[in-house]
């Protein structure tokens, strides 16, 4: 045994003021007595002096002095030499994919589990040198090669798993690489749920399993050609030994659909969710109740679209009928000349060229060779043409109050939905390449801006031109991998799920998410949610658990200095309670 | 708090009663004997008739056989008055448990087994002089009143028999059987009252209450030994020797205490605290002719 601060002992000399202070109060003590007649005149027994010295030696005195030895030699360090278990080198790898987030029966993650066997292999080989290394798509060096076993607790016990997928054999070996080499190391231990394939040699491999799933591994929306919904597409694998009964809800943050579905053991059902009204662009996919890796519990989905409707107008403004679209729809107006596409042209008092393509508003408004406005004509008596038309959804068009109207030169392909005597009031009109809705009064010739129905029409109006502009791409993007950005236009800035901006640098064209959620990407032309999942690979079922013994593996021991003097001053905090307790219980009874 | 004496205790007292020596001269109807004749169960003598007595005690045998008119007489029988004299000096504080407890709690048996005999009981606390007292009583409720001022017991102050006998006789109207619980570790000062108590024809039972540690002190080395009612103070090593000294020293005292009760026939019981009160009841106040 060593003494680090054998100067410490020097305290030891307090025991003679410990003993001295207890023998000057217990001569100071006093008895009361009924009849002090009985003692006055007493000689005092000389003998009794002697012996007083030897009685009065009672246990507190004892365990006072105890108590005192402890604490001295405890700050006098005392260490003890040994041997412990030493290796050359050791590489912790804590497996980091998002799948290590999955809960066990006793409320841990994996990667709780793959932290307190790390810490138990550091308790283990005290003096081995070691670095701890995270695994996943996004590897990284925690801890490089150190002998501080401090540090590397506290990096271990502060780490958190990731969201990127599994950690290949080779960033592995990029890792070891960076601290030395394969060489460097007696131990590589890797503490994951899914067992490295293909391996390396000599790695051991702790592997956790237990927290059963059940997965959407595929999520998709396809809006209807018919326009007015969308359906969704979702598979379910169910990783469990039993039938599951789930719960299947997308929603696009207003409006949801729900179904009931029962999963066969170990089955994947694919499920096809009719979405009405659904407006889009963005989707997400739940399954209730969730499970031990809720990662995978919820999916999300963005048609590749901007949040906006982008509105090239074209002729005189015209604030009641800009003021209605934007109350069924957000929008955008841009410029006549921009050469990007267009969700919706709106003429108003206008002459459209001929090769105008897309959703087109005419109102008042002509398409050259197609529609023709004409002379203005005294208005006749409101007539609906085709009842039940979408176009009137809502509306009572007999509210309308019109002085005069164009007459108009239409294709017969279309369908005049509603009429003011001879003259067409409302007409729509499907080509290939294009849907046309027109108008054909002036606003400014009619009461129309001012009553209630004028923007319930404006809505059916653009109903009818749903979907706009089909999603360019359905493919997931995974966290992780890079996410191309050149096609939404010059990005202004970019939101994640949890609301922070992400700094971008300039002329980026892409970026690479961290985190799963809905991303918001604002360019120039608008603002794009951007879908971004979990990979499905995480969600595959953990192997089978692997335990490896590391005691199993010590090949050589060093000489190593076991601190004692804090279980010495752990006793001597117990001898001082203990001391306390015994002096207050004989206080107690002597004042009973 | 804990009771001073729990029914069990009582049940077991039940079957107890005081013996008073010879006639005594009750107020009220008793259990006890009364110098004068009365009407009972218990014969007394004959006397010649006399105009105005009751013809149902005209003996008609004695008529018949000695042509005489005799009438039967009875023992006139009355109940017993008891004060029971408690010294609450601080003295009594002492002790584990504190004597004076143990003397309430025998002051409270004493008082049930009078009240449980038709008798009226009195409760006379004290220090150096008599303190409020409660009047001898009849029933069960004087029981529950001399239980409320004994529960909460405090003594204080000092002790002086002498004035607080000469206070009690002064106090009361008639001889009592009177027990006086106190544990008399007073230099004298007890004979005027005592003497003065006899005269007046009070039947005196004293019962001393005594710590153990009094009687066989554990005590040892440097102590200041400090008398509780008078704050005075001798400073002592104390050893086998002054122990001895001690014990020798107490038993003269405790000596010529009981001789002197002796001379006066008064019935003197030594009760230390570790005794069980229930022993000191069945076996030495039994013994002692107090109780039967």
């Amino acid at each position: 045994m060593i003494l680090l601060n054998a100067g410490a002992l020097a305290l030891l000399a307090l025991a003679g003021g410990i003993v001295l202070l207890y023998f000057l109060r217990a001569r100071s003590r006093r008895v009361e007595v009924s009849a002090l007649f009985l003692w006055e005149g007493l000689r005092s027994d000389p003998r009794s002096r002697a012996a007083r010295l030897r009685r009065r030696i009672e246990p507190l005195l004892l365990v006072q002095l105890l108590v005192l030895a402890l604490m001295t030699f405890a700050l006098a360090q005392p260490v003890l030499r040994g041997l412990r278990p030493h290796l050359s080198g050791m590489a912790i790898v804590l497996d980091a994919s998002a799948s290590m987030r999955t809960r066990t029966e006793s409320e841990k993650t994996h990667y709780d589990l793959a932290r307190e066997k790390g810490l138990e292999f550091l308790n283990q080989f005290p003096s081995t040198p070691v670095t701890i290394l995270q695994l996943s798509r996004a590897s990284q060096v925690l801890v490089p090669l150190t002998e501080d076993h401090d540090e590397a607790r506290r990096a271990l016990s502060g780490s958190q798993p990731t969201w990127f997928g599994d950690g290949s054999a080779e960033a592995l070996q990029g890792l070891l690489a960076s601290q030395g080499g394969l060489a460097t190391f007696e131990r590589v231990i890797l503490l994951t749920d899914r067992s490295l394939e293909p391996s390396l040699p000599g790695l051991e491999q702790v592997i956790f399993g237990g927290g059963e799933n059940l997965a959407i591994i595929a999520f998709t929306v396809r809006e209807d050609e018919a326009g007015g919904g969308s359906t969704a597409f979702v598979k379910i694998r169910n990783d469990t030994a039993a039938y599951q009964e789930r719960l299947v809800r997308v929603s696009d943050g207003a409006n949801s659909a729900v179904l009931s579905a029962l999963l066969p053991p170990g089955d994947t059902q694919g499920y096809a969710l009719p979405f009405p009204g659904s407006r889009g662009p963005s989707f997400t996919a739940t399954i209730e109740p969730g499970d031990a890796f809720s990662v995978d519990d919820s999916r999300t989905f963005s048609l590749q679209r901007s949040l906006e409707r982008r509105v090239r107008w074209i002729g005189n403004p015209n604030r009641y009928l800009e003021a209605a679209l934007a109350a069924a729809v957000p929008i955008t107006l841009v410029p006549a000349d921009d050469p990007d596409p267009a969700d919706l042209i709106v003429a108003y008092n206008a002459q459209l060229p001929p090769e105008t393509s897309g959703n087109i508003l005419l109102v008042h408004a002509g398409l050259e060779g197609l529609i023709t406005i004409g002379d203005e004509v005294q208005a006749g008596k409101l007539s609906v043409a085709i009842p039940g038309d979408p176009l009137l959804g809502g509306v009572d068009p007999l509210d309308f109050r019109v002085r005069t109207t164009p007459q108009v030169a239409l294709p017969d392909a279309g369908t005049t939905v509603f009429t003011l005597g001879e003259a067409t009031f409302l007409y729509r009109l499907e080509e290939e390449d294009r849907k046309i809705v027109l108008i054909a009064p002036d606003l400014l010739q009619s009461n129309l801006p001012l009553t209630v129905d004028f923007p319930l029409l404006v809505r059916n109006v653009l109903e009818a031109f749903s979907p706009l502009p089909a999603a360019i791409t359905y493919a997931w993007s995974i966290v992780g991998e890079p996410i191309q950005l050149d096609g939404y236009g010059t990005a202004v800035e970019l939101v994640d799920p949890s609301g922070r901006k992400l700094a971008l640098s300039s002329g980026a064209d892409s970026f690479i998410p961290q985190v799963p959620g809905v991303y918001t990407l604002q360019t120039e032309r608008g603002t794009y949610p951007l879908a971004v999942n979990v990979d499905p690979a995480e969600s595959e079922p953990a192997g089978e658990v692997l335990l490896s013994d590391a005691a199993d593996a010590v090949k050589e021991k060093a000489q190593t200095l076991f601190p004692i003097w804090p279980y010495l001053a752990g006793l001597g905090f117990l001898a001082l309670l203990f001391e306390a307790g015994l002096y207050h219980g004989w206080h107690w009874r002597r004042v009973q | 708090m804990e009771p001073l004496i729990d029914e069990a205790f009582l049940k077991r007292l039940s079957n107890l009663k005081f013996i008073v020596k010879g006639r005594r001269k009750g107020r009220l109807a008793g259990v006890h004997p009364s110098p004068r004749a009365g009407v009972s169960l218990e014969f007394a003598d004959y006397r010649d008739y006399t105009p105005g007595d009751d013809f149902r005690y005209v003996d008609w045998n004695i008529v018949g056989r000695l042509d005489r008119v005799l009438v039967k007489t009875f023992v006139h029988e009355v109940d017993l008055p008891i004060a029971i004299l408690l010294d609450l000096s601080s003295s009594m504080r002492l002790g584990d448990p504190p004597k004076a407890r143990y003397a309430a709690r025998l002051a409270a048996a004493l008082a049930y087994l009078g009240l449980r005999g038709l008798d009226r009981v009195g409760l006379y606390p004290f220090t150096d002089h008599l303190l409020p007292a409660i009047a001898p009583r009849h029933g069960m409720r004087q029981m529950a009143h001399i239980l409320r001022v004994l529960q909460p017991i405090t003594p204080a102050g000092k002790t002086s028999l002498d004035r607080a006998l000469i206070e009690y006789i002064e106090h009361s109207r008639e001889s009592s059987l009177v027990f006086l619980i106190s544990d008399l570790l007073c230099k004298g000062g007890y004979e005027e009252g005592i003497e003065r108590l006899l005269h007046r024809g009070d039947e005196l039972v004293v019962v001393q209450v005594v710590d153990p540690e009094e009687l066989r002190p554990t005590l040892r080395g440097s102590v200041r030994i400090e008398e509780v009612e008078t704050a005075r103070h001798v400073d002592l090593t104390v050893g086998e020797g002054a122990l001895s000294q001690y014990a020798r020293r107490l038993d003269a005292y405790l000596g010529a205490l009981r001789g002197y009760l002796a001379d006066r026939r008064i019935p003197y019981f030594l009760a230390p605290t570790d005794q069980p009160l229930e022993r000191l009841i069945h076996e030495h106040l039994r013994a002692g002719g107090v109780l039967q």
